[in-house]
């Protein structure tokens, strides 16, 4: 996958009179020119804040929002610019998880009819077998015994069970490309580790590619292999997984790892805490857009956007102080 | 609460479907007793100014309104709900459209609307039907419209449209029967509206011709003889229409707590 | 010794609903001494929630305390009619909420907050309770022409210190604190423990940490109390719990916690899932998910017992 100069504004909801009498409209730049790229295979994390514009880049992925700019190149096609028609065919291939698994699902629907609707939207199998399909797929995501499961509704199901029934959905279509978005974040900690560890076995069966979105940066670490932090809808850092954990370059990213809590409480805390708070995405600061709180801010920073500045072939930053490097 | 009303109404059903079978007289058979006569052993409810009978009259009456009423209903619902979910869904233009039609509809007093249709159309249960379900459509709009708003944005019909599920795939499986809950409550209580209004038109003269037996020509009737002390005529028939619209209505009110499944498992 | 600031002797509260009793929280005793932090750490449906309204007698209908004894500052909690709660709560004992957002009055001014608390509970004059107010936002971090603001006009971060401010305001002998940073930002919630710790210091506050994050307890508590299923399995010093954790789902919980210094030792899952509070598992509830279960564990629930300077309600120590 390749992603290049991806935009998403979103106009500001105004009162009839206001849109009527002034020209100017105000924009949620969510997204703002962000740029990536994604091997077949991996397990790429979007890490951020509210804000960041991460849950916003996963649905322009999947096309569920209209992109404002930019190109996405999955497996050659440009999925901004694709006919609705050819749309139907990605969407057999690319997935979305997504983070509350209660609302992901219909609560008039069992668990069994949900997951099959898959299958008769895309009309795979001969109608009749697609009921044993769905068992198979409920037994391997861990629900089973799967008979018993097929007819149950999502409000008779705990956290951790719906979130398998919908990653059972997700993968019933036999996609190559899922976009998780927070998958874990609403199931309770001891069962976290579980739906991961379903989500990296299919992920061999299948030989899937993740975009895993989360504002959990342990559980990024654990999960991925390549990570890209976002603050305010740009990418400020990208790189290997141990790269950006053990060594971050840009501020942000410093200020988010030591900010995290260990559960060790021998650990002696030293945080980098930012100044103030995440500003408005209706007017981002000029330039670097962290500059306001970095406490490494110098001359060129409220003036100049960084680009992406390369410190190794994996590892790239958008600071100055990396500039002349 | 349901059962209550289900079987208050199931009971009125029951009479006036097997009226026919059950009722002593021809109700509108005029001197088969003595006129004006008060509740006795020969006619338990009395008889009316033209010596018809009071019972049979009762368990006749309520055919017609019923039979408007599941007509009405049927059509409004129907168009109601149909217009709601695309006008909704579609959002923008269309949504603006429908709803300010709507809104004018609903911006009338229900009956003075149903009686200038009504007046238009002329006499006859169709008629009466299509007056009263016109005046009802906007509110099943609303409810269905409030409804899709909410529940387009929630995350399964999100989770639907990644797996390629097309609008009306999705406005069918997805959306509207978690409308159901709220559909079906607000056709118990237009049925009680419903009811209501018809016996309003016939009782202005402007349902169903004199000769049919209705509670609401007895109404009307009954009203003027009430003066010369004769209560049983308008008396019977009122109670009739009274305990049905509450048959209908408390039916209503306890379905909407019955069928939300997540409702029924919190104490 | 000192007497203990809050004791809760045996404390069972229930729940009604249409499939029977939940019983959210059984037999729970737990002391807290002035000016130390207690951490309540558990999962959803471990009852630690219920546990810190219960303090307050504030346990929401249909649920009711069943069984027990809360002694605070030689008042008997449970005890008291409604009056006298009032007075208490806010300015006795008081509670900072999980979501910032609902627990705000949107029709009031932040300043309007302040003034309805002191209102209520003293005699101080509007100008006194205004410059309190005032007072607090700088210890807060929050700018004083912001007290005529909305709270939908602060973000959550803000709300969630003018949450702690209210909560602060008169002074409180203990405070509860229910997931305060749950719903908060990685980077908002470490500003806010940091702050916590502070005003901790410095006002000398005895707290009561709710949470389901081990990262918080082991940063801000003295001593742990883990709870599963309603009950209390393990409770003692911070150090030594994390050092070397008796109970089973101690042990599993700790090492499901994600760990950014130390991920080959974390997110370890624990198999199955927290039991419906309903229907509980014969003898200790843990065990049909425990990797060291035996044959007591399935016939009888284990009394917490004293070992290695605390408590553990497991079959392997009694």
């Amino acid at each position: 996958m390749e992603v290049t100069g991806l935009r998403k504004y979103f106009p500001v909801q105004r009162g009839f009179l206001e849109n009527a009498l002034s020209r100017k409209h105000e924009f949620v730049r969510a997204v703002d020119d962000v740029e990536f790229s994604i091997e077949k295979g991996e397990t790429f994390g979007l890490v951020g804040e509210s804000g960041s514009g991460k849950t916003t880049t996963g649905r322009l992925l999947l096309r569920l929002i209209e992109a404002t700019s930019g190109k996405i190149i999955i497996d050659g096609k440009d999925i901004v610019k694709a006919h609705p028609n050819e749309l139907r065919d990605f969407r057999r291939q690319a997935q979305m998880i997504f983070q509350d698994p209660t609302a992901a699902l219909s609560p008039r629907m069992t668990v069994g009819e949900a997951i099959k609707d898959a299958l008769d939207i895309h009309q795979i199998g001969p109608s009749n077998a697609r009921k044993e399909t769905v068992l198979q797929i409920l037994g391997r995501v861990g629900l089973t015994p799967p008979e018993l499961f097929y007819d149950k509704y999502p409000h008779q199901l705990s956290g951790g069970q719906r979130q398998r029934a919908v990653i059972g959905r997700t993968m019933i279509l036999e996609p190559h490309l899922i976009v998780a978005d927070e998958p874990v974040a609403m199931v309770d900690v001891s069962v976290r580790a579980q739906i991961l560890d379903l989500l990296s076995s299919l992920k061999k069966d299948l030989g899937l590619t993740y975009v895993f979105i989360t504002h959990d940066l342990a559980t990024a670490n654990y999960f991925c292999d390549r990570i890209a932090i976002m603050y305010l809808g740009r990418i400020v850092e990208v790189g290997l997984r141990d790269e950006v954990f053990n060594s971050p370059k840009h501020p942000y990213a410093v200020a988010l790892m030591s900010a995290i809590p260990v559960p060790d409480p021998q650990h002696k805390r030293q945080r980098m805490i930012p100044r103030g708070e995440i500003p408005s995405p209706i007017n981002p600061p000029s330039g670097c857009r962290f500059h306001p709180r970095c406490p490494k801010a110098f001359d060129p920073c409220a003036t100049k956007d960084p680009g992406m500045i390369e410190i190794n072939r994996t590892h790239r930053v958008a600071c100055h102080l990396f500039d002349a490097e | 609460m349901v059962v209550i009303g289900a079987i208050t109404v199931l009971a009125v059903v029951m009479m006036t479907i097997l009226s026919p079978y059950i009722s002593p007289f021809n109700p509108s058979a005029i001197n088969v007793g003595p006129l004006l006569q008060p509740p006795n052993s020969r006619f338990p409810l009395g008889t009316n100014h033209l010596g018809e009978d009071m019972l049979s009259r009762v368990l006749w009456g309520g055919w017609v309104m019923l039979q408007v009423a599941i007509l009405s209903v049927v059509i409004c619902s129907i168009i109601g709900v149909t217009i709601g979910l695309v006008g909704a869904y579609a959002g923008g233009f269309v949504d603006k459209i429908s709803s300010l039609v709507m809104d004018s509809i609903y911006a009338f007093p229900g009956l003075v609307l149903a009686i200038a249709i009504s007046a238009m159309l002329g006499p006859g249960v169709i008629n009466m039907a299509l007056a009263i379900a016109v005046v009802y459509i906007p509110s099943y709009f609303r409810v269905v419209r409030s409804q899709v708003l909410t529940v387009k944005e929630l995350t399964y019909v999100e989770a639907a449209r990644a797996l390629g599920a097309k609008s009306r795939r999705i406005l069918t499986r997805y959306i509207l029967p978690n409308l159901l809950p709220s559909v079906v409550v607000v056709i118990t209580l237009n049925f009680a509206d419903a009811i209501l209004t018809a016996a309003g038109l016939t009782f202005l003269g402007l349902g169903v011709p004199v000769s049919t037996a209705d509670w609401g020509w007895d109404l009307t009737y009954g009203r003027q003889l009430l003066f010369s002390g004769a209560w049983w005529v308008i008396g019977f028939p009122g109670l009739m229409i009274v305990v049905t619209v509450w048959g209908f209505t408390i039916m209503g009110e306890g379905l909407s707590e019955l069928l939300n499944p997540k409702l029924r498992e919190i104490a | 010794m000192v007497e203990p600031l809050l004791t809760v002797r045996e404390l069972s509260v229930e729940y009604a609903s249409k499939r029977g009793q939940v019983k959210a929280v059984t037999d729970v005793s737990l002391f807290l001494d002035k000016g130390s932090t207690l951490g309540i750490v558990g999962e959803s449906g471990s009852g630690k929630s219920t546990l810190g309204f219960a303090i307050l007698n504030l346990v929401p209908s249909p649920g009711r305390v069943v069984a027990g004894k809360i002694m605070f500052d030689h008042t008997d909690i449970l005890k008291q009619n409604e009056d006298n709660m009032r007075r208490i709560r806010g300015a006795e004992i008081s509670m900072i909420f999980q979501d910032p957002l609902t627990s705000l009055n949107p029709l009031l001014k932040i300043r309007d907050h302040f003034t309805e608390l002191f209102r209520v509970h003293s005699s101080t004059n509007h100008e006194d309770s205004i410059s309190r107010a005032g007072q607090l936002l700088d210890d807060l971090g929050i700018a004083r022409e912001r007290l005529s603001d909305y709270p939908h006009q602060f973000s959550g971060g803000m709300r969630q210190r003018v949450m702690i401010g209210l909560a602060l305001a008169l002074n409180p002998k203990l405070v509860i604190a229910d997931e305060p940073t749950t719903a908060l930002d990685v980077i908002v919630e470490a500003q806010i423990l940091e702050l916590m710790k502070k005003l901790k210091d410095a006002y000398g506050l005895t707290l009561i940490l709710v949470t389901h994050n081990i990262g918080i307890v082991a940063e801000m508590a003295d001593r742990i109390a883990v709870m599963y299923a309603g009950r209390i399995i393990e409770m003692g010093p911070t150090n030594d719990i994390f050092a070397d954790p008796l109970h089973p789902y101690t042990k599993g919980l700790l090492e499901s916690a994600p760990n950014i210094l130390h991920p080959e030792r974390s997110m370890r899952p624990i198999p199955g899932s927290p039991p419906d509070l309903i229907t509980l598992p014969t003898g200790c509830k843990f065990h049909p998910r425990c990797p060291r279960v035996f044959e007591t564990c399935r016939m009888s629930d284990p009394l917490p017992v004293e070992c290695k300077r605390r408590l553990v309600a497991c079959h392997l120590y009694a």
